[in-house]
């Protein structure tokens, strides 16, 4: 016997209220002195035991119905429905058999011994003192013929596709949704990548179910499998039905079933051993051993924006998970966003269990957003993982103009020099006298840079179609120019001050400081380091950046900022910074001294740079991520950089808007082809929409009312390439720590639902009482009402 | 000191001014008055001529005057009886029921009492009272004459609830003492063993007299409106007390009362005894004009 509200139970100690007003009542009596005593006596005389009699099945039935109703509130469920009846209808009996004792006269004595013997046979049973009475049995109820609140748990990672796993599990739900009974309820949630629900509530409606579950497609990342267990044991503890079930259709490969948390798996336990009525849990396997499976494991581009007409590398990692050797006969392909067509194409040699690399070279001729794409052209087990994309960003040259405060005619002695060459590369390879010059390899930079010295730096026409002025280690502007050079950030051009052992503090302090315009984010209080004594040198702390000019790094693929050491660098004031909310300290030091420092100033913005942008304080010049620090800074402050447009599943896409642009409407077209709107919020000072349901891996193309304005691609997990199954052992071991009995059935030809109902016949489960009790409820009260107005009638003289 | 308007209202007695207490039988008396007498000599001076009225005796019609005048009357002689009149009040403890919230049956049967002596008395008729509960507790003897009203009221004002009652014992009692016929009343609950009652009331059918039983009732005893946990504590036994749930015992208790009736019209009606059940609700000077009224109707006993 159980409980689905346990805590109701307690209910019945309301029994004790009629005994307890029986027993108030009778010490709390009025008194009349009466004179027709005789009339009275001759009536108690004759009839006192009937009286007590009829007292006492009126209190009876008053404490038997607060008893009753508290069963029924909550919910007992027995396992021996015989046996309930029997506990039920003997009482009962004797209870009905009294009731005749204080009616009859005659057959009194007989209506008493039934009435005892039904008492008698009661207590025998409730001590299991009669045969076959009072012992737990089987339950009664066929599982069929119950209604459930089932939880199906659906793997739909990628790795369900080998061997038409996913299909089978389709199969399996089908079949399940076309048997239930009519008042079960159930949920279906989805486990690839983060677990997502298919409707919000439990459901009834089969056909809504089943049309979702036919829409759905194995696209997911790696399997959430205890999130996914902690969802359904929720869902189903607050199941109305008895019959309660989590079924988890997976094909149970290594990678979903190791590295489990401990502490996870503990409490998921606990909770499942402290719900009350907790559901049952039945695993069906869709795995099959696969022999054969290759997968693009990983794109690498030279960058992700480009000019048009700039070279684009692409490099491509190919694996083969198979004992197949492929002898320069793996083809592959390279393709861009829809057009399949393919642009470029290779051939390559891969060993069994072997890795290789690929490489293509592909120019863009427009501007926008684009997705490339590496195909292996390979008939496998899972020919899902043979395809793998990256987003990449074409976009026009941007004219950078750079200051040089100290000019040299020697290579890279000039402040500007080294700059120059990370900002256009393939220029600088080209000139007469470049160290190594490469040919005739006719390539553009994106960056167009224009160098001048501090004494040239005179009229304001310099300024035409740059979006950039780098002013490197400048001791002073010029009056003319300086006004000119505050009214192009104005109006949305971009500066980045560079410091120098030539700037002149008192005139930066004065001029741009807190006296002046206020153009430099900070007062410079003086310098710090030393040059020659490397002990007091810093490095950028290594954190999360989360300016856009900097996220890059956060990719350890593209390099750290934290390798290049500072030897000297302009110690700034920011005070008075902390609480403004133009500026933005994008880089530290790791003694906290600010190094990359921005303000928006009008529609631009201005970047203070705390050391040398050449290799005189710092050698992050010779860093491997120099060239891409220069560049990215370079494009924001052009306003032309923009987040990561390739992210692994779960993470956020993000898109940066400029005040005008954020009062237009978006949209975000996703992999299963649904649309969802976007709504522009404010981050700080600046508009950004943000997606962040990135489950399902592939593209994501975001959309403004006219024209597609960004491309993203989510990239799977690698290891959903990994089709090893888990051994037997492995799952036995980690089910045994979730419950104590699983129900294990073997899907994998096909022919699951046939094995689940042949475990399901076999199942019983015990039945709810409610009904029947409401009912001898109902009528006890009637019987009372009855008895009532028919007691006090019999006595006559 | 109890006096006469304690007992009697004035409009009660403006009501019941024409009234008459008829004895329904034959009756001694020892003044004239309008009575039959049980003696049929006629050696007594004759006095006057009365005019009929029905219920005198035809040998006692003056033919001769009928003659003459096409009119019926009747000699009177100056040995015209008046009527004896005996008032038996019940005192005992079941008659003190009611005080509590009222009038008491005790104090509605004095009322009534009183009426029924000063009736008697304005028409020369002689009024006795008994008071008794087990036994006999005080006597007024029957005499006429208004000053005698004073005697009888005395002795109502005097009674109070008693002791436990025995009614045949005392009708045993009482009954030799009356000498002459008369009319008795008996103002009781008639709470006790019927059989006895009955006993009681034959030995004064034996002695030929009228005998009427004025039984007061309080409302409650013949509604039982009680519906909580009571303890009933005996009037007339303080140690006799019973707790019960009288949900129970309603019924029963009714079912009891209407036999006890039942048995006791039976028994009067056979003793010829005229039994008129009043209630302490209902104004006895209704209850008594209707029983006068009834008695002129040629004795017809009044039912239940």
């Amino acid at each position: 016997m159980s409980f689905l509200n346990g805590v109701l139970v307690l209910g019945a100690f309301a029994a004790l209220a009629p005994l307890a007003i029986h027993l108030f009542n009778r010490s709390r009596f009025k008194i009349i002195k009466w004179g027709a005593t005789h009339l009275l006596e001759s009536v108690l005389r004759k009839n006192r035991r009937q009286i007590q009699l009829e007292q006492w099945i009126i209190l009876i039935i008053r404490c038997a119905i607060p008893i009753l109703l508290a069963l029924t509130l909550a919910r007992m469920v027995v396992m021996n429905w015989n046996a309930f009846l029997l506990f039920l209808v003997l009482p009962l009996a004797s209870l009905l058999f009294l009731i005749f004792v204080a009616f009859s006269k005659t057959t009194r004595w007989l209506w008493g011994l039934l009435s005892l013997g039904c008492l008698l046979a009661t207590l025998l049973s409730a001590f299991g003192l009669l045969p076959e009475w009072g012992k737990e049995k089987k339950v009664s109820a066929l599982s069929g013929d119950v209604p459930s609140s089932t939880v199906l748990l659906l793997d739909d990672s990628l790795s369900m596709n080998a061997a038409n796993g996913f299909s089978k599990a389709r199969s399996f739900i089908s079949g399940f949704l076309e048997n239930k009974h009519k008042q079960s309820e159930t949920s279906i949630i989805q486990l690839g990548g983060t677990t997502a629900s298919l409707f919000e509530k439990p459901t009834s409606d089969t056909s809504a179910l089943g049309i979702r579950v036919e829409n759905l497609e194995a696209q997911g990342d790696k399997a959430s499998l205890l999130a996914g267990l902690d969802q359904a044991l929720s869902i189903v503890s607050k199941g109305k039905n008895l019959k309660r079930e989590i079924i988890l259709l997976s094909d149970f490969r290594k990678t979903d079933w190791k590295e489990w948390d401990g502490a996870a798996i503990d409490a998921f336990r606990e909770r499942l051993a402290s719900t009350p009525n907790g559901p049952e849990l039945t695993w069906v396997d869709f795995g099959k051993e696969t022999q054969k499976n290759l997968s693009v494991e990983k794109i690498v581009v030279s960058s992700q924006t480009v000019g048009i007409g700039h070279p684009l590398r692409i490099r491509a990692t190919l694996k083969n998970l198979s004992d197949e050797t492929y002898d320069g006969n793996l083809q592959v392909r390279l393709l861009t966003d829809r057009n399949e067509s393919v642009l470029d194409e290779a051939a390559v040699s891969l060993g069994p269990d072997a890795t290789t690399q690929v490489s293509f070279t592909h120019r863009f001729e427009s501007a926008g957003p684009k997705v490339v794409h590496i195909e292996v052209v390979a008939s496998d087990d899972l020919p899902q993982d043979n395809r793998r994309s990256v987003a990449v960003s074409v976009i026009e040259q941007i004219g950078v103009l750079l200051v040089d405060g100290d000019p040299s005619d020697e290579w890279l002695r000039g402040d500007t020099d080294f700059l120059k060459l990370a900002l256009t590369p393939f220029l600088e390879n080209t000139r007469p006298g470049a160290p190594n010059p490469v040919g005739s390899v006719d390539m553009k930079d994106l960056i167009e840079a224009t160098t001048v010295s501090i004494g040239q730096f005179t009229k304001k026409e310099l300024l035409t179609d740059k979006s950039l002025v780098v002013l490197a280690n400048v001791e002073t502007i010029d009056p003319a120019i300086r006004q000119s050079l505050e009214l192009f950030v104005e109006n949305g051009g971009g500066v980045f001050v560079c410091s120098g052992n030539r700037m002149n503090l008192d005139w930066y302090n004065k001029q741009w400081g807190t006296g002046g315009t206020t153009f430099l984010p900070m007062p410079i209080l003086g310098f710090k380091g030393s040059l020659q004594n490397e002990l007091k040198s810093s490095n950028v702390t290594n954190s999360f950046f989360e300016h856009p000019a900097l996220s890059m790094f956060n990719d350890p693929r593209n390099g750290s900022l934290s390798e290049a050491q500072i030897l000297k660098w302009a110690h700034l004031d920011e005070t008075k910074a902390r609480t403004d909310p133009k500026v933005t300290v994008l880089a530290r030091l790791q003694n906290g001294n600010p190094l990359l420092v921005e303000k928006k100033v009008g529609k631009g913005v201005v970047m203070f740079w705390a050391t040398t942008i050449d290799t005189d304080w710092t050698n992050l010049p010779a860093r491997p991520s120099y060239l891409p620090f220069v560049q990215q800074v370079s494009t924001y402050l052009s306003e032309k950089v923009l987040p990561p447009r390739t992210v692994s599943a779960g993470l956020p896409l993000t898109h940066y808007l400029t005040d005008v642009e954020a009062q237009v409407e978006y949209q975000m077209e996703i992999p299963n082809g649904s649309i969802r709107k976007l709504i522009p919020r404010k981050r700080k000072d600046r508009y950004l929409l943000e997606f962040i349901d990135t489950r399902l891996p592939g593209t994501y193309l975001l959309s403004d009312p006219e024209k597609a304005i960004a491309k993203y691609v989510v990239l799977p997990s690698t290891t959903e390439s990994i089709l090893d199954k888990a051994d037997d052992k492995q799952i036995e071991e980690a089910s045994a720590g979730l419950a104590e009995n699983i129900n294990r059935i073997d899907g994998r030809d096909g022919k699951g639902w046939d094995a689940y109902l042949t475990m399901d016949s076999r199942r019983k489960f015990g039945r709810e009482t409610w009904q029947i009790l409401l009912a001898v409820v109902l009528g006890l009260l009637l019987v009372e009402v009855i008895l009532l107005r028919k007691f006090g009638r019999v006595a006559r003289l | 000191m109890a006096t006469v308007t304690d007992y009697l209202d004035p409009k009660d007695l403006s009501r019941l001014a024409n009234h008459q207490v008829l004895a329904k039988r034959v009756v001694e008396g020892f003044c004239s008055g309008l009575h039959r007498s049980p003696h049929k000599g006629f050696s007594v001076e004759f006095k006057q001529h009365r005019a009929y009225t029905p219920g005198d005796e035809i040998r006692r019609l003056d033919w001769k005057v009928f003659a003459k005048t096409d009119r019926f009357y009747v000699r009177e002689y100056e040995e015209e009886t008046n009527l004896r009149c005996h008032l038996l009040l019940d005192a005992s403890g079941s008659m003190a029921y009611g005080q509590e919230d009222g009038l008491s049956k005790l104090e509605y049967g004095s009322s009534l009492g009183a009426c029924i002596a000063y009736l008697a008395l304005r028409q020369t008729d002689s009024v006795g009272l008994t008071t008794f509960d087990s036994k006999v507790r005080s006597i007024v003897p029957p005499r006429g004459g208004a000053s005698h009203t004073r005697q009888i009221i005395d002795l109502l004002g005097e009674t109070k609830a008693g002791e436990d009652t025995d009614l045949g014992k005392v009708f045993h009692e009482i009954a030799p003492q009356i000498k002459k016929r008369g009319l008795v009343i008996v103002i009781s609950d008639c709470f006790g063993d019927i059989p006895s009652i009955l006993k009681g009331l034959a030995h004064f059918n034996h002695a030929k007299h009228d005998v009427a039983i004025f039984q007061i009732w309080h409302p409650d005893e013949l509604d039982f409106p009680v519906r909580s946990w009571t303890r009933f504590d005996c009037l007339e036994n303080a140690g006799l007390k019973h707790t019960v749930d009288p949900v129970h015992l309603r019924e029963a208790y009714l079912e009891n009362l209407k036999d006890y009736r039942e048995a006791l019209v039976k028994g009067c009606h056979k003793h010829r005894v005229q039994l008129f059940p009043m209630t302490t609700n209902e104004p006895y000077a209704e209850g008594l004009a209707s029983f006068l009224a009834a008695r002129g109707k040629a004795g017809m006993p009044i039912h239940l």
